[in-house]
Order: C-alpha cells, then structure tokens, then sequence
C-alpha cells in the first residue's frame, strides 16, 4: 500500500518560528487565524514540508538518524495533530 | 431639513472629499461611521483613493484600526467558505453565498472594510434535513436562545435556526428561501439558483447573479426590523449598484428580473433612498414605483429617518416613532397575523425582564 | 495647558460641559456633572494637558440615568458618545467607573496597537512587560516602582504601535485594589492616591497619581527589552526562573486584548517583541527584593 503523503495547503498562509536554545514552536495559520504552540519535532516537519518533500517515511528516516525514540509513534502523532490543525493535508485531497 | 451626516455620506460616494475636511468635521464624522459600522468601509475607501497622507494621523489611525479588524473578519469568513464547501460538497446540490458571504467569495467591492459578523447560505428545502446532519456532524450547532426561539424558526418561520460552530464560535444562517415562507409577499428561490454561478475552486459553492445580489440585499434591507446598520446597508448597495449605473440596458434588466421575483417594491425604496441620500443617477422611470402597486409613499419617509437612526446627531423626535413602524412592519411582513400579536407582546416581555434584571 | 492650571470652581464647569484631556495619543472628551469625577480629575490628572482640541479619539460622559435612581440610591452610567456597556453602578463610584470605562475605549477600539494584558515601566532606557495573571501583585509592584524613579507607561494596557514595535505610554493612574491601597500608601510619602471606591464588583479600589516625569514624558516612546511574569508567594525569598519564548508568546497572545483581530501583524509583533526581550519570572514576597531585581536587570 502506497504511504500518504502531505503538504502544507497552498492558501494556508503559515508562520512558524523558534528561539535559539528552545524546543518548541510557534506557528501562525494565516487562513484560520489561529496561534499554535508546538513540539520540536512538529516544526520540523512543517520545514521538511516546506522545503519540497513529502514522504513521512523520509522523515521517520530523518528522526531516527537525529535519535529520536519511538519515531514511527512520534511520526504517527505529529500527523495526527498538523491535520487536525487543517495545516497539512493529504497530497490526493481533491 | 439639513442632513446631520452629510459628510459622512458625501465620503461614502466621494471619497477624495475626506482629504478636506477639518479635524472639528472628523470629530463628528468619525463617531458617526463608528456608529454606523462604517469606520472600516470609510478607511478601505482612502485607501483606493490613496490619499491617506492628506488625512489627519489620528483620524487615519482610527479608521486603520478598524480596517484591520474588517480584514480579518473577511480572512476568516474566506477560511469558513472553504471548510462549508467541504461539509457541504456531499449533499451534490449547490450552496447559494448570499450578501457579505458572496461579496467575500467575490472579492467585491462592497466587501471592503465591511464587518462580517455571519455567513448566510440558502439551499432547496429539499436538503436542509441533509444540510442540518452534515453541518452538526462537522461541529456545527443550533443556536436558539431559548425553547420559544427554537419554534419561531422551526414551526412557525420553516427556518433552520442560526447555527453556531462548537471550537470556533462563527454563526451560519441556513435558508431555504428569500423571504420566510410565512411572508406576505412569495419569492421564489429556485429562479435565483437557476441564474447563480459556481465560485472556481470551490465544490458546490454558488454565488447569485449580479442583479440578485442587489435585489437580496434591498429586500434584506426593507424587511430589516432593526435599523442601526441601515446606512451600512446602504452604502453596500450604492457599491453593488456603482459598476453596472451606466451599462447599456442594466437597469431594463433589473427592473424585469424584480417583477420575475416579485420584489419590485424592495427595489423602488431602495433606489428612492439611493437618489435622495447618496445621490445616484436613477432613471427617472425606474423611480417611479409600478402602475396599481399601491406602494404605500409614507414608508419612503419612514425609511430614511430608519436609516438615519444610527447616530443622536441625525435623529429626530420622529425617530423612535418611525423605528417601532419598522420593528412592527418586519415582523408583519415575515408572520402571519395570528402568531404576530403574541409573539411581539412576548419579545416586549422578554426585553422588560432582562432590563429589570440589569438594574437590580 | 495642564489641568492644574485651571481653578476649582472653572474645572467643575469645563468638566460639566466637556473637558479635553490627554493620555498618552489619545484624545479624551470627558463629560459628567458628578462631584467625584472631578475631585478625581482634579487630584490624580494634575499634570495632564487639557484642551480645547478639534478631534478627539473618544466622547466619554459619566451620567446618572433618568428615572427615580436619580435620588434614591444614585446610580452612575458611563457611556461612550451616547453607547453605555456597562451597567450603571452606585454614584460613589463615579470615577472609578471613568477609569474602567475609559480602560474600555482603548481596549476595545484601539486597534491601530497591538494591546496587551500588562503593565509596563521604563528605566535607563528600557522598558519592562509585567504580564497581568491573577496573584503576581502585578499593581501593587508597579505602584512601588512608579514611586521608586520608574517611569510609568501603563499599568494595565500595553501598547505596541504596529508601526515601529515600540511601547507607547499612557501614563494614567494606578489602580490599586484592596490591601494594596493601604500598602502603597505606607510604602511612600510621595503616593497621591485618590477616594476609595467601597464594595466595588472588584473590592475596594484606589488610583494612584502618575508621577509629573511619566505625564510630562507621555510622547516618548520605548523600547521593549525585558519581559518578567511576577508571583507572589507567601514568605517567599525572590527567586529567578527561566520563561521560555514560546510559551510565554503563547500567554500574551492569550490574554492580549485584540491579538486575535489583527491576524498576521500581532504575531509579527508579538514576536518582534520577544526576540528584542529577556524572558523569565520571579517569585517574590517582599516589595523590596522585588524592586532590587528590576533595578538590577536594567542597570
């Protein structure tokens, strides 16, 4: 079965940022108007999006190299809460 | 009688007009656009024109103010479009935007610097069971304030109440008509979907045709019970009215698609107050209200001191008279005459209880 | 003009018919007949510079209604050019009712600022963002500082003009609540502190005068540097914790008053502002300590 892959939504207008030293994010979702606080590796995510991929499985790659624990769980999660947040979707979405 | 807010209006069709006003006329104005609800539409207008330096820095920033809260406003409701489209696309029947929803969708002129407080659709009765299921299921939920309201829209207006969503508070009123079917005067739905226009990129979004648009927002506008926004109204009208006033056969066209609707009464007050108050160029035969109407001509009065109710420097001791006419006559037109005693004895009630309760 | 300038009996007067009085950029017109507003206008505004102006930003009026609470238990109603969003409260309470009110204007209209939920002080060129939670004696610490050489901008809202991300002060009175009044006023011999309010939905409530130097200097800007959330904890040495960015962005954002209504521009703005910031919070429970600590960050 072919993996899903995702992208950020053209119109989604996102501002993301992360203060040296710290581990979190804060993300702006232009088209909704809303402000998100985020783990580490959800903003690096949305980078890794951003800059023109979109297998996750590269990604799970990616975090395993960087010793990430449990990254297929991590992985799972990170999805799970970005497309909840509607600021990434399925490459197929119509 | 001088007009209290000539200036104000006079910025509303002529918007370079702003750059010469003095700050003791921008006291005034100002107020009064904030009363109106038109602070954003004044500060989108100096913004086309370009001729903000010319402004006073303090009037500018309250006008700017509000701009950026209409902006957002307009960012929002754009974000809400595309997730009804989503909920919506499955029902596989169109979902006709109707007033700032469609100016939105539109990009048109008449959404600039307007406040967009809900999103108004209309879908066939037919659907609106469906309509109701997919929207609660997607976290929308009814919102009438009490068990009374639940059945003046429900049995007595065969209306969905307003919907609101769960997690991000935005209210939707789903219509299946113009009118309340209980109205006085009929319309007919199916002639303004017949003639409406998919949005590109959307599923099952419509928007109505330009002539529906201006004739939904005067009927909307004469069938209004209250009256605090009615220059807003207005100057909406007047910016759906500007792009087509010299265009060959347009007002032909309008006129014969209000008799096709049944709203030409709508229409003639709404061009009545258009010529008199902003000052647009009406054929004098489109004035004119239709032979064996009986168009009452005291409303037309009426009307304006309604419009003009917005703000205590335009308003008369006629005032409150003619805005209990206007309360009284939109309930009038929406119910029939058994419910319509009762239920505004009821809201009279209602209005007392909570005022006594504020005072103790 | 300053408002000290102008003599009692005339004062009562212009207030009746409308006084223009400035605070920090905006333009108030203040209307009421009440004695207690302007006991309050004339003792806590000394120092502010009066009218008449051609435009201003707001058209405010304390009012009794009409009908019998006219006389038997007074009520005061404070309206904005003809719209009141509070309801009427007893008519001792007048000028705290002008203070809340005009607290009200500003959050609710000033959208050209980013406004946020805290206090802000400046000292050797650096301003200082207390955040407002409940329990940190936000008001209490900034009326010490206020009386300890701080300039004060503002005490409850703070401004961040959208075109240059700098603090844009207010300078208006302190509002002080219950034991801080008694506090404050022990705490200095130079606090001016106004009529307490008994029995107010929020206690008793008190405004300290604004420093002449926070008042004169109402047209300087400055700029951000250190953000510090204060508690007070009972007993409790000062102690410093780190505040990481991110959540902190996430609080001001929060309890900011118009964050959501200017979409991408507050957060540009609130970000702006924390990275130009130092980012922590202090546990305290003696005055002293704590404006040992402010002294020190700015020194």
């Amino acid at each position: 079965m072919r993996t899903l892959h995702w992208r950020i939504p053209p119109d989604a207008s996102l501002i993301w940022h992360c203060w040296p030293g710290e581990h979190e994010y804060v993300l702006y979702h232009g088209a909704a108007n809303q402000t998100h606080q985020l783990a580490e590796t959800a903003g690096m995510f949305l980078a890794f999006l951003a800059s023109g991929e979109s297998d996750p499985d590269h990604f799970q790659r990616m975090l395993r190299d960087e010793g990430v624990e449990q990254p297929e769980e991590v992985l799972v999660h990170i999805l799970e809460a970005l497309h909840q947040l509607d600021v990434i979707e399925p490459i197929d979405a119509a | 009688m001088k007009l209290g807010c000539a200036e104000l209006i006079h910025a509303l069709t002529q918007p370079t007009s702003m750059a010469s006003l003095s700050p003791t006329q921008w006291d005034l104005l100002l107020r009064q656009a904030r009363a109106a609800g038109l602070l954003a539409r004044l500060a989108a207008l100096a913004q086309q024109e370009k001729n903000i330096d010319q402004l006073p820095k303090q009037a500018w920033h309250i006008l700017e103010g509000d701009l950026t809260f209409a902006q957002q406003q307009a960012t929002a409701a754009r974000y809400e479009l595309r997730l009804l489209d989503r909920t919506l696309k499955k029902l596989d029947t169109p979902v006709l935007l109707l007033k700032g929803g469609a100016y939105v969708a539109l990009n048109h002129a008449a959404s600039a610097g307007r406040f967009m407080t809900d999103i108004d659709i209309l879908i066939t009765k037919a659907h609106l069971q469906d309509a109701e299921s997919a929207l609660t299921a997607a976290g929308w939920m009814t919102h009438s304030k009490d068990a009374y309201d639940e059945r003046y829209y429900r049995a007595w207006m065969h209306e969905l109440p307003p919907m609101r969503h769960m997690s991000r508070h935005t209210l939707l009123d789903v219509h299946h008509n113009l009118l309340p079917e209980t109205a006085r005067i009929r319309t007919h739905p199916e002639q303004v979907l017949a003639s409406a226009h998919r949005l590109p990129g959307y599923q099952c979004l419509y928007v109505p045709d330009h002539l529906d648009l201006i004739l939904h927002s005067a009927t909307h506008l004469v069938y209004e019970g209250e009256w605090g926004h009615g220059l807003r109204d207005l100057s909406d009208l007047y910016l759906l009215f500007a792009p087509h006033v010299h265009e060959a056969g347009f007002w032909q066209r309008l006129l014969a698609r209000a008799h096709e609707l049944n709203l030409q009464d709508p229409l003639h007050y709404v061009l009545v107050q258009l010529q008199t108050l902003f000052g647009l160029s009406v054929p004098v035969a489109v004035a004119r209200p239709s032979p064996g109407r009986g168009v009452p001509y005291l409303m037309t009065p009426v009307i304006r001191l309604g419009v003009l109710s917005f703000h205590a420097s335009c308003r008369t001791w006629l005032t409150p008279v003619a805005e209990f006419v206007l309360y009284v006559r939109s309930h009038w037109l929406r119910m029939p005459p058994h419910l319509l005693i009762p239920h505004l004895l009821y809201k009279a009630w209602k209005r007392r209880v909570s005022e006594k309760k504020s005072q103790d | 003009m300053r408002l000290s300038d102008i003599p009692a009996a005339a004062l009562t007067e212009r207030i009746a018919a409308g006084l223009g009085l400035q605070t920090g950029p905006f333009r108030f017109l203040v209307q009421s007949s009440e004695a207690g507003v302007a006991r309050g206008l004339s003792q806590l505004y000394a120092d502010f510079e009066v009218g008449p102006f051609d435009l201003h930003d707001f058209h405010v009026s304390i009012r009794r209604p009409a009908g019998l609470r006219r006389w038997i238990h007074p009520q005061v109603e404070f309206a904005m050019d003809g719209f009141s969003p509070f309801i009427p409260l007893p008519a001792d309470h007048a000028f705290a009712q002008l203070e809340w009110g005009m607290n009200w204007c500003i959050a609710a209209h000033a959208h050209h600022y980013l406004m946020l939920h805290a206090a802000v002080l400046e000292k050797n060129g650096q301003a200082v963002i207390l955040p407002g939670d409940p329990g940190a004696g936000k008001s209490t610490l900034t009326a010490a500082l206020v009386l300890s050489g701080w300039r004060l901008l503002s005490d409850e809202i703070t401004l961040i003009d959208r075109d240059d991300g700098q603090i844009v002060p207010l300078a208006r009175p302190v509002s002080l609540k219950n034991a801080s009044i008694d506090i404050i006023r022990s705490f200095s011999q130079a606090a001016s502190i106004g009529e307490t309010a008994l029995d107010t939905h929020k206690g008793s409530v008190a405004h300290l005068r604004p420093m002449p130097d926070s008042v004169l200097r109402m047209d300087e800007k400055a700029q951000p540097r250190h953000i510090v959330f204060p508690r007070w904890k009972s007993q409790a040495l000062l102690t410093r914790h780190p505040q990481d960015k991110a959540s902190a962005f996430i609080h001001l954002a929060s309890h900011a008053f118009n964050y959501n209504l200017l979409g991408p521009l507050a957060f540009r703005l609130t970000k702006n502002t924390l990275d130009t910031c130092t980012c922590q919070r202090i546990w305290y429970s003696q005055l002293d300590d704590a404006l040992a600590f402010f002294s020190e960050l700015v020194a």
